[in-house]
């Protein structure tokens, strides 16, 4: 068996590992346990950012710094909990931080600011132009516009909301990477529901046909 | 029940959290109340518009960029560490040899002091050159400096330190890591030598200033 050979076989053996247990090795100085957490996560991770962050490039670039953060402080990973729930812990704490930011600049226009006006003229113009938008405009509009209504959710509710409603985390599994409680979990989860279809009914039009329960 | 515990019912069950007689009397309320079946339709629907949205796409150096990061990171850590241990390691030596310096001027500017007196002012007091005896001739005092900062005129204990070949009895040692006798040895004997040169220096500067005072008065 060559080099190359015995990498491959090394890496496949590292891929039938738990996450935890790949973090073990990470600490134990296994690079290549690392680059199998990555490739596990960086989808889950990039997901979660975008649509908290509501930009592209800002996402990636936050995505990243979790990783290298996770590296970086892999030895005080402790396995009582989840390596996806420390992960998004990370990211969370770096969002948090990023709000705190552009709450003190004063005067800034950004994806965050829940309630600066304004907001109803814009919809109503969006409204007009059909009474069906899934009719009316492509899918790639509608993504856009469900992006914005998921940043016009106020940024208290809307980590614990993506992380339930897009990438399906329990509430456990929410109030450990958010450090909330279970209770005030489930009471953000809802509020940032609440605020969600506030945001996105006038995208649907009256036409809209519910799905029966 | 009510509407409103309806409605948490509703988003209870849509998380899984509800008991099969919750969802029973839910589903009882809901066909009794259109009003509340509208709204949780209209949530559902909400809801169910966010699980059709595409994955977003990033970079293709995603991963590479991430790697690159971290190198800088550790690179980063290892020159913080390599910093601190040298402050550290230096850090006592450095002060302590500042010390030993400092006290070193001290007893030398003390010792000066003490054997010559007062200098003349040097704002123009010219009466108090005329005072001073100025040497028949002027000293010769041109001066090459050795490796050491020393003059050659002079010859330093250092310079012997310094100046001597390698492997010759540890006498390219520095001072200050010879041991503590030797060196206080050494310096006590080029303290002297450079009172001495100090010496040298001040009649140098009266015999210059008496020259400046002497053209002056011939203007």
């Amino acid at each position: 068996m060559n080099l190359n050979e015995q990498l491959q076989a090394g890496r496949a053996r590292l891929g039938e590992l738990t996450d935890e247990e790949l973090i073990l090795k990470v600490q134990e100085g296994q690079n290549q346990a690392y680059d199998i957490l990555v490739g596990r996560y960086k989808n889950r991770l990039y997901a979660y950012l975008f649509r908290l962050l509501g930009n592209e490039s800002e996402a990636e670039e936050f995505a990243q710094e979790t990783f290298v953060r996770a590296y970086m402080h892999a030895d005080k990973y402790r396995t009582v909990a989840k390596f996806s729930t420390w992960l998004y812990t990370i990211a969370t704490n770096l969002v948090r931080n990023r709000i705190r930011n552009i709450k003190r600049r004063p005067k800034m226009i950004s994806i965050w600011s829940d309630d600066q006006g304004g907001d109803e003229g814009r919809w109503v113009e969006i409204k007009d132009e059909g009474p069906s938008p899934e009719d009316t405009m492509d899918r790639k509009k509608l993504n856009e516009l469900i992006q914005e209504a998921i940043g016009r959710i106020p940024s208290k509710y809307r980590p614990s909301f993506v992380l339930r409603e897009i990438n399906g985390l329990s509430y456990e599994e929410i109030s450990a990477a958010t450090g909330l409680k279970l209770g005030t979990v489930r009471s953000r989860i809802n509020r940032g529901r609440t605020h969600f279809k506030k945001a996105v009914t006038p995208l649907l039009g009256r036409d809209i046909r519910f799905k029966e329960m | 029940m009510r509407c409103k515990k309806a409605r948490e019912c509703w988003l209870m069950n849509r998380d899984g959290l509800l008991g099969e007689s919750g969802r029973v009397r839910l589903q009882q309320h809901l066909e009794d109340c259109p009003e509340c079946a509208s709204e949780v339709n209209g949530m559902e629907a909400c809801l169910s518009m966010l699980e059709s949205l595409p994955e977003p796409e990033m970079s293709e150096n995603f991963e590479w960029n991430i790697k690159r990061r971290i190198a800088l990171e550790k690179t980063a850590v290892m020159r913080q560490r390599a910093g601190s241990d040298l402050s550290g390691r230096w850090g006592i030596s450095f002060v302590s040899g500042a010390a030993a310096m400092l006290v070193i001027a001290l007893a030398g500017a003390w010792f000066l002091l003490r054997e010559t007196g007062p200098s003349p002012s040097r704002t123009g007091d010219q009466a108090s050159y005329r005072t001073v005896t100025v040497p028949a001739e002027r000293p010769n005092y041109n001066i090459n400096y050795t490796n050491t900062g020393y003059p050659t005129g002079i010859k330093m204990v250092s310079d012997d330190m310094f100046n001597a070949a390698p492997g010759d009895g540890g006498a390219r040692q520095m001072p200050f890591s010879m041991e503590s006798e030797r060196r206080v040895e050494y310096l006590v004997k080029e303290n002297a030598l450079l009172r001495e040169y100090l010496e040298y220096y001040k009649r140098e500067n009266i015999y210059l200033k008496k020259l400046l005072l002497q053209n002056s008065s011939k203007r």
